[in-house]
């Protein structure tokens, strides 16, 4: 996906992402407050959208098509909105959710807008030696294959938890902003060179 | 032995009846006193035994009885747990202790199943001696989830600060497996089938199948194949009820293995093999050094001044541990894992002419997309999201920075399309028949929920009206004990009334009250005596001779009162003609007042002085 990405539309600024790799956002975790209280039964049966089943979970869960995201409100006119790809589409599709509950009869408003995780991966293309990176930063690592076969990678500065796994791919999650995700992976891809694979 | 001073020497002492201690050869008394030294037991408060006495703190430990009592009872669990798992070393107990102790003082005990901890603890000591059990093995002992097991453990890791400590920093061997799984699987064991399995091992760890895999699985599949390669009949099941893991996995393992040149190899070639690769690994380190980057020492070593950097962040001898354990970073397969990204990568090129075209429809609808922000959504395919992503992330700065300005009112959100979301009416009906059907239960629980409520406030206005009758009796108490305070009012007034009555007379003239009781008194009294006295009277004078004529006058008047008294009787006796019961009863009667005369004599006296003076005055 980053080869494509790379290949159609634009070149890698190396400056800022001096490996050549560009991790993509996967997900993004925003809440907002719509500041009134919410009664979530007349929610769920007036929206198409929206299912309710308090029985389960105490919150409406609605869906919007575009940007394609899933609503978590609760009673209290706070909400959560996952799904997203990036900061931006997170933002519209809260507002459209925010729009959707002001239809519907609510005086809802949208405040306290702010991201709360930003999930994203890459691939680097080679095989990783885990035992390796166990072996020279155990301070920061945790690999059990018995419980989890990727190795967890707690970055300290910036804050983020890294997941790498033997087939060169790489999760990292925790950023609350973008370009903590880019700082992480910079950060630790000399050190995968570093137990990568020799060739014959 | 006791020192007998008369012998000077060491003799035997012997205590007779008399308890005290003496020389058995010569037999002088060598202590004159008898101290018990058994233990005693008394009972405490509850009704137990108990060794009589305290222990000091000092001497015997630092924790208290609970505290020592909590420590003796993991001690006792983690040492059962052990001999369950057949490591009968004591060592690994204690050691497994030291780690729950500080647990215990850091409360990791708290919220969490104690045997958990205890089971925690002690994979940590067996990790640290490099005993072969795995995490499965304690949840298999257990009958817990192998997961809630490992977050225990990982938790623990991070309570005893193991991230900075090397215990838990090299990760687990298969190799170290080999042996007991033999041991399982064949009773006896067999080295011939152990040593062809960890050349086996050694083959999956150079052609990285090793790494990010379960040793469990690993080892199952090592020693299926070493077993059928020497001849012995095993089947998967025997191999899957000792390693713990499912048939799929071990297939899999198996095909991976079946991929690598390895597996077209003999036993003899698969250990001469061996034999060389371990010749080699002294020629390694000088390969792996080409790829060295950094010259900083990173391994747990890095603290120590003599050890100096070798290769990859580490010193020689862990490089040494990491080469054995994982198989180094030369040759041999990719790992699967990377195997089956590359093909995926490998199919997502093969339609480049279907992606050049997606490019130039991108690009078209770039264009488009700066001028009317709906066909953009229109157009572009979802094949590309990345693009489409980029191109959002690009304009959207521009969006977001002309919605902030709007950011309070959601009015530039499309309400054509927030209208798609809102039921009519018709909707809202049919949406609201089937979720109240679908949430029966919640609505009934609800309406219980409800009543109760209706119920606990009925209860509340029904506690409130027995108050109210609690205070209709009240008043009625209150209004019977406002009569009877009344009524005593009013008794105590006659009482005063009565007493004030009597207190007048008292209060002005003593002698006059006297006189007036007196006479009252007298007056009644009077009567009976006068009757009597005038009778007696009148029979002595009549029998005595007349002496004095005064003291005649004086009595004189007194019988008037007799002489009506004397008159009727005599008329009695005229008209009756019976005299004897006459006279009988008249005797009676006459006994009667002669009675009274007696008591009455004192009161009469001081009256005939009275009307003496009287009859004198009357006389002048």
């Amino acid at each position: 996906m980053a080869e494509q990405a790379l290949e159609g539309s634009q070149p890698v600024d190396l400056t800022k992402h001096p490996s050549g790799i560009v991790p993509t956002l996967q997900n993004i975790v925003s809440t907002v407050n719509l500041d009134c209280k919410l009664e979530l039964k007349s929610i769920a049966l007036q929206a198409r959208n929206a299912e309710y089943n308090p029985k389960r979970f105490a919150a409406v869960i609605m869906r919007i098509r575009e940007p394609k995201t899933t609503a978590l409100i609760f009673a209290s006119g706070k909400m959560v909105c996952t799904g997203a790809k990036s900061e931006q589409q997170s933002k519209l599709a809260a507002r459209k959710y925010a729009r959707i509950i002001q239809k519907l009869g609510f005086p809802a408003k949208f405040k306290d807008f702010k991201i709360q995780n930003i999930v994203g991966s890459c691939d680097v293309k080679f095989p990783i030696r885990l035992e390796g990176l166990a072996y020279s930063h155990g301070a920061f690592s945790s690999y059990e294959p018995e419980l989890f076969p990727g190795l967890i990678y707690r970055m300290k500065q910036p804050k983020i938890v890294l997941l790498i796994f033997v087939s060169g791919k790489i999760v990292l999650t925790g950023a609350k902003v973008r370009d903590e995700t880019y700082t992480a992976f910079e950060n630790i891809y000399p050190v995968l060179t570093e137990f990568r694979k020799n060739q014959q | 032995m006791v020192y007998c001073s008369h012998c000077a020497k060491n003799v035997a002492g012997e205590r007779l009846d008399d308890g005290f201690l003496c020389c058995g050869s010569c037999g002088r008394v060598l202590e004159d006193y008898f101290f018990a030294e058994e233990p005693s037991f008394v009972k405490n408060a509850a009704g137990q035994s108990k060794l009589s006495g305290n222990y000091v703190r000092t001497v015997q430990s630092e924790y208290s009885e609970s505290r020592q009592r909590t420590l003796d009872r993991a001690y006792d669990e983690i040492k059962y747990l052990s001999f369950g798992l057949g490591v009968n070393d004591e060592h690994m107990a204690e050691q497994a202790l030291t780690f729950y102790k500080i647990a215990l003082e850091r409360n990791f005990t708290r919220g969490r199943k104690s045997e958990q901890v205890h089971a925690a603890c002690l994979y940590i000591a067996f990790r640290h001696n490099n005993k072969p059990y795995l995490l499965i093995d304690f949840s298999n002992y257990l009958r817990t989830d192998v997961y809630v097991l490992g977050a225990v453990f990982l938790q623990l890791c991070q309570v005893l600060r193991l991230g900075e400590h090397p215990i838990v920093q090299k990760p687990v061997d298969p190799s170290l497996f080999i042996h007991r799984y033999t041991k399982n699987l064949l009773k006896r064991g067999s080295k011939a089938v152990s040593d062809t399995a960890l050349a086996i091992v050694a083959s999956m760890k150079r052609d990285w199948m090793q790494t990010g895999r379960k040793p469990s699985g690993l080892c199952g599949a090592a020693l299926y194949i070493s077993a059928l390669a020497h001849g012995i009949k095993c089947s998967k099941p025997d191999i899957l009820k000792i390693v713990h893991v499912c048939e799929a996995t071990l297939t899999k393992r198996l095909v991976e293995f079946e991929d690598t040149e390895s597996s077209s190899l003999t036993v003899e070639e698969l250990n001469t093999m061996a034999k060389e690769h371990e010749k080699n690994s002294m020629i390694m380190p000088g390969g792996g050094l080409k790829g060295c980057i950094s010259k900083d020492l990173l391994c747990e070593h890095k603290e120590d001044s003599g050890v100096t950097h070798f290769a990859l962040g580490l010193c020689e001898a862990c490089y040494k541990d990491f080469d054995k354990l994982s198989g180094g970073l030369g040759g041999g397969l990719d790992p699967p894992a990377f195997q089956r990204a590359e093909r995926e990568r490998f199919k997502k090129t093969l339609p480049e002419e279907s992606v050049d075209e997606a490019c130039a429809l991108a690009n078209a609808s770039n264009d488009q997309f700066k001028s009317h922000k709906e066909d953009l959504h229109a157009y572009v395919p979802e094949s590309i999201g990345a693009n489409v992503e980029h191109e959002a992330t690009k304009d959207g700065k521009y969006d977001d920075s002309h919605r902030e300005d709007e950011s309070e009112t959601l009015s530039d959100i499309d309400d054509e399309e927030v209208d798609l979301y809102i039921h009519d009416e018709e909707g809202k009906h049919i949406k609201k028949l089937l979720w109240e059907t679908a949430n029966r239960e919640y609505l009934e629980e609800q309406a219980a929920k409800e009543a109760a409520a209706a119920a606990n406030k009925k209860a509340f206005e029904a506690n409130f009206e027995n108050c109210s009758e609690d205070l209709l009796a009240a008043r009625e108490l209150a209004a019977s004990s406002a009569e009877a305070v009344a009524k005593s009012r009013k008794e105590m007034r006659q009482k005063r009334a009565y007493e004030a009555k009597n207190t007048r007379p008292a209060q002005s003239a003593a002698e006059a009250f006297g006189q007036m009781s007196n006479k009252k008194r007298n007056l009644q009294g009077l009567k009976s005596k006068v009757n009597f006295e005038l009778l007696n009277e009148l029979f002595d004078e009549m029998e005595n001779t007349d002496d004095l004529k005064k003291p005649k006058k004086v009595r004189f008047d007194l019988p008037l009162d007799n002489d009506d008294n004397i008159p009727s009787k005599v008329e009695d006796k005229n008209e009756d003609e019976m005299g004897l019961a006459d006279e009988f009863d008249d005797e009676g009667d006459m006994g009667e007042m002669y009675q009274n005369t007696e008591n009455m004599a004192d009161k009469y006296f001081p009256e005939d002085g009275d009307f003496g003076y009287d009859d004198y005055d009357d006389y002048y």
